[in-house]
C-alpha cells in the first residue's frame, strides 16, 4: 500500500490538507403521465473508492446520506433493488441491473432519469416500491420476497407484456408493446402492480400457487 | 369467452391482481374511476369475457359501471376492504370466485349492503342479469314524518326519520332488525326531514336560532332535479332517480351525502 500510495489520506497526513466530505444526493424518474419528476423510494445507492465501500437506501423523497466521511474522489452507483432483496430488478433474464453515477465525484449526485434503459428499470422500480412500502391500504408490510424482476428490453410478444410465473417467483415485463411503441410511465405502474399483485397472492396463499403466466395484451 | 357456467369456477388469481393494479395506480395517477383502460381496471367487462374481472374492484369501489355501459355488471357492491380481502385470497380453500364469494358472504355486511344486493351481484358470474325490484315512491314536496315507516313493497325493508334525528333503513328480516344504511344524524336536532322538489333530500333543524349558522343537517346534495323522486326498493336500497326514471342520482349504496 505504501508503494502504490493508495493508503487512506488520513494515515498520510494529507487528510486536514484535503478535507473530508460526506456523500449525498436525491434520485428520481420523470414521469411522462404525471408531467414531473418523481423521487425513486427505497433503491440501494452505493458510494466507494479504494477505501471505503457504503450501501445505503434513499429515503421517501429520493434522498440519501451517506454517514461516512470521505477524503478525495469517489464512485456513486445504483443497484435497483429494495430494501431485504424484497424484489429487484435484472437486466434481462439474469444479470443485475445497476445504474453507473458519476466515478470521479466530489459532489453530491442528484440524478433525475428520463431517458434509456434505466428509466424503464426505473419506472418499473417506482411501482414495486410503491407496494412494497408507501400503499395506503393497510395490505400486510411483507406482501412478497425474492422477486426478480425480468426487464426485457424488447417488444413483448403479441399476446402478453408481462408474466409472472410462480414456479420460480419470477415476473418478466418487456420494454414496448408488440408493435415496437414504448409502454408509458403508468402502464409500467399497472402491469408491475398487477404482476407484483400475483406474487404477493402466492406469498400469502395457504395452500398450492400453480404456474400463472398472463394473457393480457 | 369463456362458458358462462364457468364463470364461477375461474380462479380468483386475475380479479385479485387487476384490484391490486388497479387501486395502486389510482393511488398515484387519480384516474376517474370509470377509466377503461386496459390493464387498469376491468370495469369494462361483461360475462363471458376472460378471468380479468372487476369482481375485487367492485367489493371495495362505489361504481357501478352498468350505468355507462348496459354490457357491464352491475355493480351495488361497495364497502368492503383490501385487507379484508387480503385475508379471504390467503386461505388454501379460496381458489374460485364461488369460495369466495361464500368467505364474502360470512364478513358483516357493510353500510347500504342487504344480502339480495350481495347474492344479485355474485349470481351474474353464473350468467344470471341483476333483476330489477318494485319500489315505493316517495315524490318531490314530501314531508316526512317523524316515526312513520316507509315500507318497500315487499314489507321488508322499510325507512324511518326516528325521534333522535336519524334517518335509517332497516331490514326486517334480520334478528335483531338491522340498520342496512342510516344518515349518520343522530343525537342531532332535527325538525324536518322532506324531498324537496328540486330533487334534494334534506334534513332541517329550523329551531336554529342563529340564521348565520347553517339549518341543514344532512343532504344528498342532489338539488336541481326537478321531478325526482325518492324509491324504497325490495332489494333493500334507497334511490332517488332523475326525472327520467333511471338515472341514479344517489343511493344508499353509492351515499355521498353531506352530514353538516
Amino acid at each position: 500500500m505504501r508503494i502504490t500510495g493508495n493508503l487512506p489520506e488520513s494515515k498520510t497526513g494529507l487528510s486536514k490538507a484535503m478535507g473530508t466530505w460526506r456523500p449525498s444526493g436525491n434520485i428520481q424518474v420523470s414521469d411522462n403521465v404525471l408531467g414531473r419528476n418523481v423521487p425513486i423510494v427505497s433503491v440501494n445507492v452505493r458510494t466507494r473508492n479504494w477505501f471505503k465501500w457504503w450501501d445505503g437506501y434513499t429515503d421517501g423523497n429520493g434522498n440519501f446520506q451517506c454517514p461516512k466521511d470521505y477524503y478525495g474522489d469517489l464512485s456513486y452507483s445504483l443497484r435497483w433493488q429494495y430494501p431485504n432483496n424484497r424484489f429487484d430488478i435484472r437486466d434481462g433474464k439474469v444479470g443485475q441491473a445497476f445504474y453507473n453515477g458519476p466515478s470521479q465525484s466530489r459532489s453530491a449526485w442528484n440524478l433525475v432519469i428520463s431517458s434509456g434503459l434505466s428509466w424503464f428499470w426505473a419506472s418499473i422500480f417506482k411501482a414495486g416500491s410503491f407496494y412494497v412500502g408507501q400503499e395506503p391500504f393497510g395490505l400486510r408490510d411483507k406482501p412478497f420476497d425474492l422477486i426478480s424482476i425480468q426487464a426485457m428490453d424488447e417488444n413483448g410478444p403479441g399476446d402478453k407484456s408481462a408474466y409472472y410465473k410462480g414456479t420460480n417467483e419470477n415476473i418478466r415485463i418487456w420494454r414496448n408493446w408488440s408493435d415496437g411503441s414504448r409502454l408509458t410511465s403508468q402502464e409500467l405502474f399497472v402491469i408491475t402492480a398487477h404482476e407484483l399483485g400475483h406474487a404477493h397472492h402466492d406469498e400469502i396463499y395457504d395452500g398450492s400457487f400453480v404456474l400463472n403466466v398472463e394473457k393480457q395484451s | 369467452m369463456a362458458p358462462l357456467c364457468s364463470m364461477l369456477k375461474s380462479k380468483v388469481k386475475e380479479p385479485w391482481a387487476c384490484a391490486m393494479g388497479y387501486y395502486m395506480t389510482s393511488s398515484v395517477y387519480n384516474l376517474p374511476i370509470n377509466t377503461s383502460l386496459n390493464w387498469y381496471t376491468r370495469q369494462r367487462w361483461s360475462i363471458g369475457d376472460d378471468e380479468y374481472s372487476p369482481l375485487m374492484i367492485d367489493m371495495v369501489d362505489t361504481y357501478n359501471q352498468r350505468i355507462d355501459n348496459s354490457n357491464d355488471l352491475h355493480d351495488f357492491i361497495s364497502g368492503y376492504t383490501l385487507p379484508q380481502i387480503e385475508t379471504i385470497i390467503a386461505k388454501g380453500g379460496c381458489k374460485k370466485i364461488t369460495d369466495f364469494a361464500n368467505e364474502i358472504r360470512a364478513l358483516p355486511l357493510p353500510s347500504g349492503i342487504t344480502n339480495t344486493i350481495l347474492n344479485d351481484y355474485f349470481n351474474q358470474y353464473s350468467g344470471t342479469n341483476s333483476p330489477t325490484y318494485a319500489a315505493t315512491t316517495i315524490n318531490g314536496g314530501s314531508n316526512f314524518t317523524k316515526g312513520a315507516r316507509y315500507y318497500s313493497p315487499n314489507n321488508r325493508f322499510f325507512l324511518v326519520w326516528q325521534s333522535d334525528g336519524n334517518l335509517v333503513l332497516y331490514d326486517t328480516q334480520e334478528n335483531p332488525w338491522r340498520d342496512v344504511w342510516t344518515s349518520k344524524s343522530w343525537g342531532r336536532e332535527t325538525t324536518h326531514c322532506i324531498m324537496q322538489t328540486d330533487g334534494n333530500l334534506v334534513i332541517y333543524n329550523l329551531n336554529n336560532p342563529n340564521p348565520a349558522n347553517n339549518r341543514n343537517v344532512w343532504c344528498t346534495n342532489t338539488w336541481g332535479n326537478t321531478n325526482a323522486r325518492l324509491s324504497i326498493e325490495d332489494n333493500g336500497r334507497v334511490v332517488i332517480y332523475a326525472s327520467n326514471g333511471t338515472r341514479e342520482l344517489w343511493s344508499s349504496t353509492n351515499d355521498n351525502s353531506t352530514l353538516f
